[in-house]
């Protein structure tokens, strides 16, 4: 036989990897559907939350508004959002804006009346009811407040963190990932033995024919085994008839030399 | 012998699928079983935070009132208002107000005396009790005044939450375990091909070259595996016999005897050599089994990858947008699909011709290598013009790809297993488009449309790999030389009523319908019903599905001339079916329906159209060559695809979605009678004679 002693579940070894590529390419795509189900879930639950908070706000103010009180003569609304925000640790800021987007009131008292500079502020302006968005790292939801005549006065914006989010994703992240990790580890092992135990045919198969090719070079002519299959059998008996021919003109050669010398 | 082999890989097969489905099954399971742990672990502090948040407001409302002197007990309208609050929020079940008796005050409707029922524990104090076995998990808070308890605000969430929330990705994981055993039973056609049967099979046809006395051969193998072992064994013990060739030949050639006794012994080994053949030099290489599956896999990748966007294609365009030409919206969101279509119909015959010259290998690697860069440009597109040219790359690559692996199934297989590979090559298309479909809806709904197509991107690139690796070319010498289309042939054909009402009525009609209702009104209608990508990928695989499943059996059933034009015509009755269907009742249950109606319209009606041609214009096919006649017919039917998603988008534009249905299935309908009077009708005297001299 040629170099290198036959090594058993070779063909195993070489066909395991591209399933296992696959059965873990399809568990992390699954992990990733958990994870950004979460997310969303999240992030909903968490919103709805502060619709909640935004909303009870917004009753106050309309009805304020509908008594005949002026947006800017509100003037118990400052001390209304700061005791909302002590409230609820995780907001970081309660805005109200006015038409134009400058700020009337803000829990971030340097920030009253200025223009707010951010990117939210065109959908805050345009929008009819409860609007949301995400800016520098902070989820952002507001209210726009009518009158009684049905025109918008001022917009309601509170701006909470993202951390919280955060910290849940990273937990879960981790959480599945360990999952994950552990399920491809077992079904890893379990697909590559089922695999060997899938290919032992094949690879006997071929095993037997390696083997019964090696002791065929010794051409004898009888045969070591009975060979599995005709094609084998035939390719043997070829093979040693043309080897044992070309070994009966070399006798006969060696016979011919030897009486001349 | 070799049946049984056929039997035995059959076998092997299906436990190998096996293998992978419970380890797939099991895992998916085990993993949405620990999620909903985790789901409950993290998100119970959210809700029970939320429950807060409802309890302040209702505490804030009840509060306010009893300070403006409203007896607790008689608060007008709180019921309504707690209502609001439920169908707010649909994760709380109940919410009351009792007093401090405990007496129910009020309740919102939404809380029906079935979900009172359900509440299986109450507590005193602002509590979550998180238990996956209760229905209903209550929160209490106390309603106080002046440090004088009033009553209790009573919250009762959905115990259930949990469950539903893995529930609604239920689908989207179900799409993604079937997708993987989908990919897993691609991929183990082609394992077992690569490593078993064509290992097998070369060390067959090597024996035969024995048994034809022929020792000039040896095997190649590149691995070190049984098979490995196997050729090498072989090789050692033919070498063997070339060993012992060469040295007897130049011992008898230098032999210095008697010359008497030496001539009949040099006849005899001329004998011999007359009777064998030896290698007498470095042996030649017994070239290894070619088989279809070698192609399959990576050609099954690529249209994965490129199938990908089909669910939001037309969504990616919109998000483009911009004004062009004055042409309407909808027209404008056609454009990159007609586009698409119409480099790729230009592309072929030039595709094909190079595929030719430099090989499949080659022509595979490079197609497949043009598409990934085409479809991760894609996703880089900024404008409009960005994506037509960007897609236009992708098409190039694309066309490549679809001709060279055609080619190389027709090189690889005897033209008594032509069928055979031409089935192989659609499963390998229809499984590649519908789990594209599927996938690419689920990650354009979390990752987004670019990061879609840049994912499609490394797909396609995967393909070339594989192709670089695996598929061997064959003799480029032995190509068959491929005559060019004249314009005369054009005509010749176009003159023949049979080929003009066949590909004018059954087959444009047919990819219209494909591209302008499949493609483009299909996923912008998904949306405008409120389905999100998944939903629409999902739907959109029907239509692949159908066709895999159906296929084969129409095939096998479409035998006479005569059950191939009835197929036709009912494929192209159903086609109108389909887009009636969603004109009369246009929801998402009713579009799916549709496609896979569609898909079934397809299975029967595509496969009958060409034999029907060459049955009936068989002077045509006879003078200009059978391939001749079906590149002209692929090449004109290509109109459909060009023109069906500007046709969609005209109507959509001048009558709306259920009126582009209405006058698609029209169009489908006057094609099919008009396609069915001729077969039928006008045709039942034999013109084979029409269109020649």
């Amino acid at each position: 036989m040629n170099e290198g002693a036959y090594k058993f579940g070779r063909m195993t070894r070489r066909m395991a990897p591209m399933f296992i590529v696959v059965f873990c390419f399809s568990l992390l795509l699954n992990a990733f559907l958990d994870y950004s189900n979460f997310k969303r879930n999240h992030t909903e639950i968490e919103r709805s939350r502060f619709a909640v908070v935004i909303n009870d706000l917004q009753d106050t103010v309309e009805y304020a508004l509908n008594l005949g009180v002026a947006i800017q003569d509100f003037s118990q609304l400052q001390q209304m959002i700061e005791n909302t925000q002590k409230r609820y640790p995780e907001i970081d800021q309660i805005s109200v804006i006015d038409t134009s987007g400058n700020s009337i009131y803000d829990t971030n008292k340097l920030q009253i009346s200025k223009k707010t500079g951010k990117k939210w502020l065109q959908k805050a302006l345009a929008a009819k009811e409860l609007w949301h968005d995400a800016e520098d790292g902070n989820h952002v939801i507001g209210v726009p407040v009518v009158n009684s005549i049905n025109i918008v006065s001022a917009t309601l914006v509170i701006s909470y963190s993202q951390k919280n989010l955060n910290t849940k994703l990273e937990a879960v992240r981790n959480g599945l990932a360990k999952v994950a990790l552990g399920l491809m580890a077992f079904f890893s092992i379990f697909i590559y033995f089922g695999l060997k135990w899938i290919n032992k045919r094949y690879e006997k198969d071929f095993q037997c024919m390696t083997e019964i090719m090696t002791e065929g070079e010794k051409m004898d002519t009888a045969q070591p085994a009975t060979p599995p299959d005709t094609l084998l059998k035939a390719f043997l008996a070829d093979s040693s008839k043309a080897y044992s021919s070309l070994e009966e003109i070399e006798v006969e050669l060696a016979g011919i030399e030897g009486k001349s010398k | 012998m070799r049946s049984s082999k056929t039997t035995q890989n059959s076998a092997n097969k299906i436990r190998v699928l096996l293998l992978t489905a419970i380890a797939v099954v099991i895992s998916f399971f085990l993993l949405s079983y620990a999620a909903l742990d985790i789901f409950r672990d993290e998100l119970t502090p959210e809700m029970e935070k939320k429950g807060r948040a409802l309890a302040e407001s209702i505490n804030d409302l009840v509060l306010k009132s009893v300070n403006y002197g409203v007896p607790f007990d008689r608060l007008r309208g709180m019921g309504e208002y707690l209502d609001t609050l439920n169908v707010k929020n649909p994760e709380i079940l109940y919410i009351g107000v009792s007093d401090n008796k405990g007496k129910e005050l009020y309740k919102s409707d939404e809380a029906s005396a079935a979900a009172t029922t359900k509440i299986k524990t109450t507590s005193k104090a602002p509590q979550i009790l998180p238990s996956s076995k209760a229905e209903m998990i209550v929160t209490t808070f106390d309603i106080s005044k002046d440090g004088q308890k009033l009553g209790t605000i009573k919250l009762g969430m959905d115990g259930k939450y949990f469950e539903k929330m893995v529930d609604k990705i239920l689908l989207d994981i179900v799409t993604v375990g079937l997708v993987s055993l989908l990919v897993a039973f691609e991929l183990l056609s082609f394992i077992i091909s690569c490593y078993i049967t064509s290992p097998m099979r070369t060390l067959y046809a090597y024996f035969d070259r024995i048994k034809n006395k022929d020792f000039s051969f040896s095997l190649v193998s590149s691995t070190k595996d049984e098979a490995g072992n196997a050729f090498a064994a072989a090789n050692t013990l033919v070498d063997k016999i070339n060993l012992k060739y060469l040295e007897l030949r130049s011992r008898l050639s230098a032999a210095s005897g008697d010359p008497e006794k030496l001539a009949p012994l040099r006849d005899k080994f001329s004998g011999i050599e007359s009777q064998y053949q030896f290698a007498t030099g470095t042996a030649k290489i017994h070239q290894p089994e070619k088989l279809v599956e070698y192609i399959k896999w990576p050609f099954f990748l690529l249209i994965f990858s490129d199938a990908l966007s089909i669910s939001f294609f037309p969504h990616f365009v919109n998000s483009l947008y911009q004004p062009l030409f004055g042409l309407s919206r909808e027209v404008i969101m056609g454009l990159p699909i007609s586009v698409f279509m119409l480099v790729w119909a230009l592309s072929l015959p030039w595709a094909g011709a190079w595929s030719d010259r430099v090989g499949r290998r080659k022509a595979f690697l490079y197609g497949a290598l043009i598409t990934g860069i085409g479809l991760f440009l894609s996703g880089t597109a900024q404008t409009l013009i960005d994506l037509m040219i960007w897609r236009s790359l992708t098409a190039i690559g694309y066309a490549i790809v679809f001709i060279t692996s055609q080619a190389y199934i027709n090189e690889n297989t005897k033209p008594e297993q032509r069928t055979q590979g031409m089935a192989v090559f659609l499963s390998g298309f229809f499984a590649g488009s519908l789990c594209g479909a599927a996938i690419g809806g689920i990650l354009a709904d979390r990752i987004g449309y670019s990061q879609t197509l840049f994912v499609s991107g490394f797909i396609a690139l995967i393909a070339a790999f594989f192709a670089h690796k695996f598929v061997i070319d064959g003799d480029l010498s032995l190509v068959a030389k491929k005559t060019k289309a004249k314009a005369s042939d054009y005509f010749r054909l176009l003159t023949n009523r049979h080929f003009f009402f066949v590909t004018f009525f059954s087959a444009i009609p047919a990819k219209i319908a494909l591209t302008g209702f499949l493609y483009f009104c299909v996923p912008l209608f998904m949306k405008m019903l409120g389905g999100d990508q998944s939903s629409t990928g999902r739907g959109m695989m029907a239509y692949g599905l159908v066709i895999v499943f159906f296929a084969p059996y129409i095939a096998s059933h479409a035998s006479s001339l005569g059950s191939r034009k009835l197929f036709m015509v009912i494929g192209g009755l159903l086609t109108s079916i389909s887009l009636f269907i969603l004109h009369f009742n246009p929801n998402i249950g009713a579009v799916i329906l549709a496609v896979a109606m569609l898909g079934l319209a397809h299975a029967i009606g595509l496969s009958p159209q060409f034999p029907v041609i060459s049955d009936l214009c068989a002077d045509e096919c006879k003078s200009l060559g059978v391939g001749t006649v079906m590149g002209i017919f692929r090449m004109i039917e290509r109109i459909g695809n060009v023109s069906g998603p500007i046709l969609a988008a005209v109507l959509i534009a001048a009558l709306g979605f259920e009126g582009t249905f209405m006058w698609l299935g029209w169009i489908s309908l006057f094609a099919v009678v008009v396609l069915a009077i001729h077969l039928f009708i006008l045709s039942r005297r034999p013109v084979a004679s029409e269109g020649s001299p």
